[in-house]
């Protein structure tokens, strides 16, 4: 494969350029610094395997001169079929768009193809490389400058082999390391083997299940055996200390029982003796002392009453009085009102006496009563009032319209006198028909078109005569120069041989016979040549006269055809004049007819037209002025009549109104509404009067009211014998009367209490009495009830009584707390037994033994149980027993992780040992070539001072061996010789990869910068050498390299690059 | 003869963890803890529900090296559960649980009899009738020789007689071979069924005139026993016809499943085929928890996703978490990656640069397996190593050796699409 031309855009410094015509071999380019030469290198790289994903952080020549970030190779396939290879900067490295040479699209499988499947990397290191990448090689180890020569040649995409080795054994040292301690499963085996210790503990302990069982058996009967002991003499303690307990109601209840017996038995004795006894005998106390004072009450009371004076006269007229008292305001009420009505009734009287005498001289209350002011004495007003107003209203509009038809008249007057006026400035015309104008003037214009056609038919006339004389000359002048040609002459021709023969002679005979000959031919020559002329222009004239002939012909059909077009327009103008003549008698003109005559008539019919336009509206308008004036007459007339009418109805109407007024007694010049005013007059009249009438009623009913009151009064005050007070008005004796009345009554009130009161006292008196009698009785019964004579003898008894209760009670006190401590009945009988064959200390020694023995046995007891616990507890773990299966799913996990570590580091060790081994094949089978051919180019570069290249079998390193035999390893050679070792190594892989892939191009930029002059040359020389298979394109910035180059091989194409662009030196 | 019915059961492997399932979180833990237990807890409560006439437990109940009392206490508080309702219960050792191995001195109640290390005969009543004659025999010991245990014919007058024992029938090669029989010696015996146990996935052998069959183990415990797994229930008619149903009475079911990623594109498509996968299978599980293995296969572009970093665990992760929180639940094992790259092996191999080197020292190895022993040895042969691991077999390092291609391929040759 190799490149033919390439275009690169957006790229760096370049912007849209193409390169073309790159030669097979090898390709020198020049260029300074900056000038794009590791763009260009980078560019091809770019373009074949992408651009550096992001992460690599590389120089991916951003446009720096616009463009689109991209491009494309023109590739020759060996076969010479060119493939376009592009791709733009983009997702995923940049697509990849692939042409074929058939047009059609391929894909990177085709670059694939192209390239021999060579990946990016072995490019980038072997076949297109910059002087820092030739140098890596330097700055690596041995072992890695040997991997890096295998993964030039290994078809492997990541950078070294070793590098992946060394990977992977990383992992597996992760994994697995004999005698290890950390790696996963070194881990996990000791992790395995402290989970079985464990594990072999806890079986330990299963095994002595059985053994365990036994002894908690044994333990449990042990235990039984000791409760029931300690039952025992739990229960003998609890008896001693009851006893104890005892000991003291004991001794008590003994005692008591001694001191009953001693008492007197007083079975019966009221319950609550000496406290009744008491209290009966200070109810007793009270109740004489309340006697007592009783009695002194009365005394006081009998005294108070007989100083009370009862006045009965007052008492019995109490009730008459209180009625008068009521009646007082009242009383006051209507002598006030009496006072204010007087005045008021006689100035009502007074005002309806003017209001009558208002409506009439006659008029009094009776009329007044009389009048007929009913609602339809009312309604027939507003009847008559409504007709007359109707009528008025007729009668108002028909004068309304008499008067504006007069008003109409006048006007219509003045109007048709106007209209008069001016029809007669107007002069009335001939014609007063407009049609008969219009179709005069129609006329006119028409006369007037077939005189102006008559003219035209004249100017025709007149022209054809005019090309008749022209085609005549026109005929003329072609007959003279058809004569002229035909009179064209030969002889100059023939005059001419004939002096060419002469001059011929005469110079032979001169100069000799050659050069007469000579000048003769010469001259013959020319008269031949004037001869063919003048046939030529012959020909062409008599062409010329053929033509003439054929133009005479035309002009004299035109002349022919013209004489008859003239003879038909004086045939038309003939007729024209006939037709005008026609319609000129058809209008009215005499004589003969011109154009001056017709507009004359034509002015006269417009000056017709307009005369009639003017006359025609003014006539009109006197007609109808005249007419409007009778209509307004005849409406006068009718409004007239109208008018007198509507008023005779008014009148009539109004006659019977009076007559109705009349009758109703009203004065008769009353309109309807003066009528209504009256009636409503009336009305309020009579309201005024029946209000007076009950004014009057209302103050004679007071007068009778005060009158009677004031009698009443008397009446009174002469029955209380208050004589004194008759010459008092009204309401001083009424006040004084109730006055006494109120004295009368407060004495007869106090006398009336005093008297109940000392009824009660006398009652209350008496039952006290009878309650010290009822209590007297009681004392006795309780005398009787304790069995004795008298108070002393009762309070004696009830003392010992009392005394013999509480002595029972103690009794039965301690009986109840040894039944409580000992039982009753039969075990009750036994406890008291016991205690009597008891003494206190014998009991305390007892007691003190069976604590300790008790507290003993309780203690042995608790070890037992313990024990118990302790067993039974291990052996429900050992049941239970999730510890151990827990442990053996842990160990379980972990044999799984075991597991799978263990497949994973054998995986990873295969895979190690695979690579190592394959390492090993590929460097045995592979390498040599390449190290043959490698030695081949070391060998012509250093110019033979170093002939062999070697690489130890099984050892990873390479030596170099010298002239004088000596083996050199990399470290001792010297820069430029090591760097011309990794070239030559690099062009001996080149080699081999082209003996069993397509070669491929190769790029070098300015790698020969650390090679003296010497080998630079020989550099060049192995260059070229590869350059016979291999397309290269060597980048330089030095020009004595490119002379160098030139030196070689002259025709080496150079292309020199320059500000973004390229062209050949 | 009156009718009647029994449980056949075997291989209880009571309180024996489950192997290879590393490190389990949450509820399901505790419940897989206990899983051999609810299974037992299953069968006896089949037992009751269905009112059968007796239980046959052919050996295997639990694994006499981890002395679990735990699993013995169960068991006997199973059976008695049983004798109370009237159901006797026979039961014979296996290799796992022989009769020297460890056993705690347990009180039976009335109604269980354990088979001794001599055949003995066994005869059971239905009704007032005597109808089932069992014989069996226990393992003395698990090294026995391929004799033991021969012996069984038919004897008595009882119409009906069953031979309850551990044993091999055929071969398996997932078991030990534990007194091997072959299917005729078992008809000459002249049974009626033949209760077998040791092989852990259910098999009918025979179905017909001998019964002849292996109920499987009650619960699966690796990933090598997915499936239900269960008991016998056997109804044998007046005629002596006898009709078996299997039924599960697992806690939890494995599965293994393999989910091919040819189609799938990204990872989006994974997750949702993935969830799909746990989908059907808690449909499969009917009502109980699952635990399951997935193995990617197949090549495809996911191919170079899931050999990055951490995804396989970070998808393994989420998975569990929805699988934690779905009824029932479902517990992802494993994920396992057997996807290999777009690139075509075969012309790769042939290809002479590197890569196609060592893919032909691979191809070498697999055609001599045997060799691959010696590349892994360092570890199996270390002495820790010995105790631990099992020396691998050649299929297992057969496999590995996939995984080693695949694994080259990817150190070797650089992602596409990067």
């Amino acid at each position: 494969m190799r490149l033919a031309g390439l275009h690169i855009d957006g790229f760096g410094i370049f912007h849209n350029l193409d390169i073309t015509g790159l030669s097979p071999g090898l390709n020198v380019f020049l260029g300074e610094n900056e000038s794009g030469k590791t763009t260009l290198l980078a560019f091809l790289r770019i373009i074949l395997f992408g651009f550096p994903p992001g992460q690599r952080r590389e120089n991916i020549y951003p446009p720096l001169a616009g463009g689109r970030h991209g491009g494309y190779l023109n590739l020759l396939s060996g076969d010479k079929e060119e493939y376009v290879v592009s791709r733009y900067h983009g997702s995923k490295r940049g697509p990849l768009t692939v042409a074929l040479p058939d047009g059609s699209q391929g894909d990177a499988e085709v670059v694939r193809q192209l390239t021999g499947a060579a990946t990016e990397d072995l490019f980038r290191t072997v076949f297109a490389f910059s002087l820092e990448e030739l140098q890596r090689f330097e700055s690596l180890k041995k072992q890695e400058v040997k991997a890096a020569i295998y993964s030039a040649g290994a078809g492997v995409g990541k950078t070294s082999i070793a590098q992946v080795e060394k990977g992977l054994e990383a992992s597996i040292g992760r994994l697995y390391k004999p005698g290890g301690k950390n790696p996963t499963i070194n881990t996990l085996f000791r992790e395995l083997q402290e989970i079985d210790r464990t594990i072999g503990e806890k079986v330990a302990e299963i095994d002595r299940y059985d053994e365990l069982r036994h002894e908690l058996d044994q333990v449990a009967a042990q235990i039984d055996l000791m409760k029931d002991r300690l039952g025992t003499k739990r229960r003998r303690l609890e008896r001693v200390k009851l006893l104890e307990a005892a000991w003291e109601d004991w001794i008590n209840l003994c005692r008591v029982r001694e001191e009953l017996a001693e008492l007197p038995k007083i079975e019966v004795f009221p319950a609550d003796g000496i406290s009744r006894l008491e209290k009966l005998q200070e109810g007793k106390r009270l109740l004489n002392n309340h006697k007592v004072g009783l009695v002194h009450k009365i005394e006081q009371s009998e005294k108070q009453l007989g100083s009370i004076e009862v006045q009965q006269k007052w008492l019995d007229a109490a009730e008459d009085v209180r009625l008068l008292n009521r009646g007082l305001d009242r009383f006051s009420a209507s002598r006030q009102e009496l006072t204010e009505l007087q005045p008021r009734l006689e100035q009502e009287k007074e005002s309806l006496a003017k209001e009558l005498n208002a409506l009439g001289p006659n008029w009094n209350l009776e009329i007044l009563s009389n009048f007929d002011a009913s609602i339809s004495a009312r309604e027939e007003i507003h009847r008559n009032q409504e007709r007359l107003t109707q009528v008025r209203d007729v009668q108002r509009q028909a004068e309304r319209s008499m008067a504006h038809a007069k008003s109409a008249l006048d006007q219509a007057k003045a109007r048709a006198g106007e209209a008069e006026k001016a029809a007669k400035q107007i002069p009335e015309p001939k014609e007063k028909d407009p049609r008969v104008l219009l179709e005069r003037r129609r006329s006119l214009r028409s006369l007037r078109k077939v005189i102006l056609s008559g003219q035209e038919l004249q100017n025709d006339l007149e022209g054809l005569k005019e090309r008749q004389e022209d085609l005549q000359e026109q005929e003329d002048r072609l007959h003279q120069q058809l004569e002229a040609i035909r009179t064209v002459p030969l002889w100059p021709t023939g005059f001419a041989g004939f002096a060419s023969v002469v001059a011929g002679m005469v110079i032979g005979w001169y100069w000799g016979v050659a050069a007469g000959l000579t000048i003769a031919f010469v001259v013959l020559l020319i008269s031949l040549a004037l001869a063919w002329s003048t046939l030529q222009q012959r020909r062409q004239q008599e062409v010329q006269a053929e033509l003439l002939m054929q133009q005479l012909e035309q002009v004299l059909e035109k002349l022919n055809s013209l004489n008859g077009e003239e003879t038909q327009c004086s045939e038309q103008i003939s007729s024209s004049v006939q037709e005008v003549e026609r319609q000129a008698a058809a209008i009215g003109i005499a004589g003969h007819v011109t154009l001056e005559g017709v507009d004359r008539a034509e002015a006269d019919v417009e000056v017709e037209q307009e005369t009639l336009h003017r006359w025609q509206p003014a006539s009109q308008r006197y007609h109808e002025s005249k007419e409007d004036l009778e209509r307004r007459q005849k409406e006068l007339d009718e409004a007239e009549k109208n008018s007198a009418e509507a008023l005779k109805k008014f009148q009539d109407l109004e006659k019977q109104w009076q007559g109705w007024l009349r009758q109703a007694g009203l004065a008769e010049n009353l309109s309807p509404h003066g009528a209504l005013e009256i009636m409503e007059r009336i009305r309020t009249l009579r309201q005024q009067a029946g209000s007076q009438a009950q004014l009057e009623e209302r103050f004679q009913l007071l007068e009778i009211s005060v009158k009677d009151y004031e009698k009443n009064a008397e009446v009174i005050a002469e029955k209380v014998e208050a004589r004194d007070l008759l010459r008092e008005d009204a309401d001083t004796v009424v006040y004084r009367l109730v006055e006494g009345l109120e004295r009368a009554e407060e004495a007869q009130r106090k006398y009336d209490m005093l008297q109940r009161q000392l009824e009660d006292y006398q009652a209350e008196k008496k039952q006290k009495e009878d309650e010290l009698q009822q209590l007297e009785k009681e004392l006795e019964n309780l005398y009787r009830e304790g069995d004795a004579e008298g108070e002393d003898q009762f309070r004696q008894r009830a003392h010992l009584y009392e005394l013999r209760l509480r002595t029972k009670e103690a009794l039965e006190r301690h009986q109840s707390s040894l039944e409580n401590l000992g039982g009753r009945g039969d075990d009750q009988d036994r406890f008291q037994e016991e205690l009597q064959q008891c003494s206190p200390d014998r009991l305390h020694g007892e007691r003190d033994e069976l604590a300790e023995e008790v507290q003993n046995l309780e203690k042995e007891l608790s070890s037992l149980q313990e024990s118990h616990g302790r067993l039974n507890e291990r052996k429900e773990q050992l049941e239970s027993a999730e510890e151990l299966s827990h442990l053996r799913e842990q160990r379980n996990v972990l044999m799984a992780e075991l597991t799978d570590a263990a497949r994973r580091w054998s995986a990873l060790t295969m895979c190690l040992r695979f690579l190592q081994k394959g390492r090993q094949i590929y460097e045995k089978e592979r390498k040599q070539p390449v190290v043959k051919e490698s030695e081949h180019f070391f060998r012509a570069i250093t110019n033979g001072r170093y002939q062999t290249i070697v690489a130890p079998q099984g050892e990873e390193r390479i030596q170099v061996i010298g002239a004088n035999d000596n083996r050199y390893e990399l470290d001792m050679l010297s820069r430029g010789t090591a760097e011309q070792l990794y070239l030559s190594l690099r062009f001996g892989y080149i080699q081999e990869f082209g003996r069993r892939a397509r070669p491929l191009p190769v790029v070098m930029d300015d790698i020969l910068v650390n090679f003296d002059p010497q080998r630079v040359r020989a550099a060049i020389s192995t260059m070229l050498e590869l350059a016979s298979k291999n397309q290269i394109l060597f980048f330089t910035c030095h020009p004595e390299t490119v002379s160098l180059f030139k030196k070689l091989d002259k025709n080496i194409p150079v292309w020199e690059l320059k500000g973004g662009e390229c062209g050949k030196a | 003869m009156k009718s009647f019915s029994f449980i056949h059961t075997a291989d209880l492997h009571l309180d024996s963890p489950f192997r290879g399932l590393r490190q389990v979180d949450g509820e399901i833990a505790d419940l897989l803890k206990d899983a051999t237990f609810r299974a037992f807890d299953n069968v006896v409560e089949l037992a009751l529900k269905n009112k059968v006439d007796f239980l046959l437990v052919a050996g295997d109940v639990y694994d006499a090296a981890d002395r679990s009392l735990r699993a013995q206490l169960k068991f006997a508080d199973g059976l008695k559960k049983l004798a109370v309702a009237g159901i006797r219960s026979f039961v014979c050792h296996g290799n796992h649980d022989p009769l020297d191995g460890w056993s705690a001195s347990l009180h039976w109640p009335d109604g269980v009899h354990i088979f001794g290390p001599q055949l003995e005969s066994v005869s059971m009543s239905i009704g007032e009738e005597e109808v089932v004659l069992i014989h069996g025999i226990s393992y003395p010991h698990n090294q026995i020789d391929d004799s033991f245990g021969r012996g069984f014919k038919r004897q008595g007058s009882q119409p009906f007689q069953v031979g309850l024992f551990h044993c091999s029938v055929g071969s398996d090669p997932a078991h030990e071979i534990y007194a091997p029989r072959t299917q005729e010696e078992l008809l000459t015996a002249n049974l009626d069924y033949w209760a077998l146990g040791h092989v852990h996935r259910h098999r009918v052998l025979k179905d017909g005139h001998p019964f002849i069959a292996y109920p499987g183990t009650t619960q699966g415990r690796h990933i090598r026993e997915t499936g239900p797994r269960g008991c016998l229930l056997v109804q044998v008619s007046g005629s002596g016809e006898v009709s078996a149903r299997f039924e599960p009475v697992d806690a939890a079911r494995w599965f293994s499943h393999e989910l091919h990623i040819d189609d799938l594109e990204t990872e989006g498509d994974l997750v949702e085929a993935l969830e799909g996968v746990c989908e059907e299978t808690r449909n499969e599980a009917q009502e109980r928890p699952a635990i399951m293995r997935i193995s990617l296969r197949g090549r495809g572009p996911l191919h170079s996703v899931l050999r990055r970093g951490q995804v396989v665990e970070d998808l393994t992760e989420r998975l569990r978490e929805i699988g934690m929180e779905s009824k029932p639940q479902v517990w992802i094992e494993q994920i396992l990656v057997n996807t290999s790259t777009a690139i075509d092996l075969d012309s790769r191999r042939q290809s002479a640069d590197f890569l196609g080197e060592v893919l032909r020292v691979i191809e070498g190895f697999r055609l001599e397996p045997e060799q691959l022993h010696e590349l892994v040895c360092e570890l199996y042969q270390d002495r820790r190593g010995r105790r631990f691991l099992e020396t691998p077999a050649e299929s297992d390092l057969l496999e590995v050796l996939d995984e080693v291609e695949i694994l080259c391929l990817d150190e070797l040759v650089e992602e596409e699409s990067s």
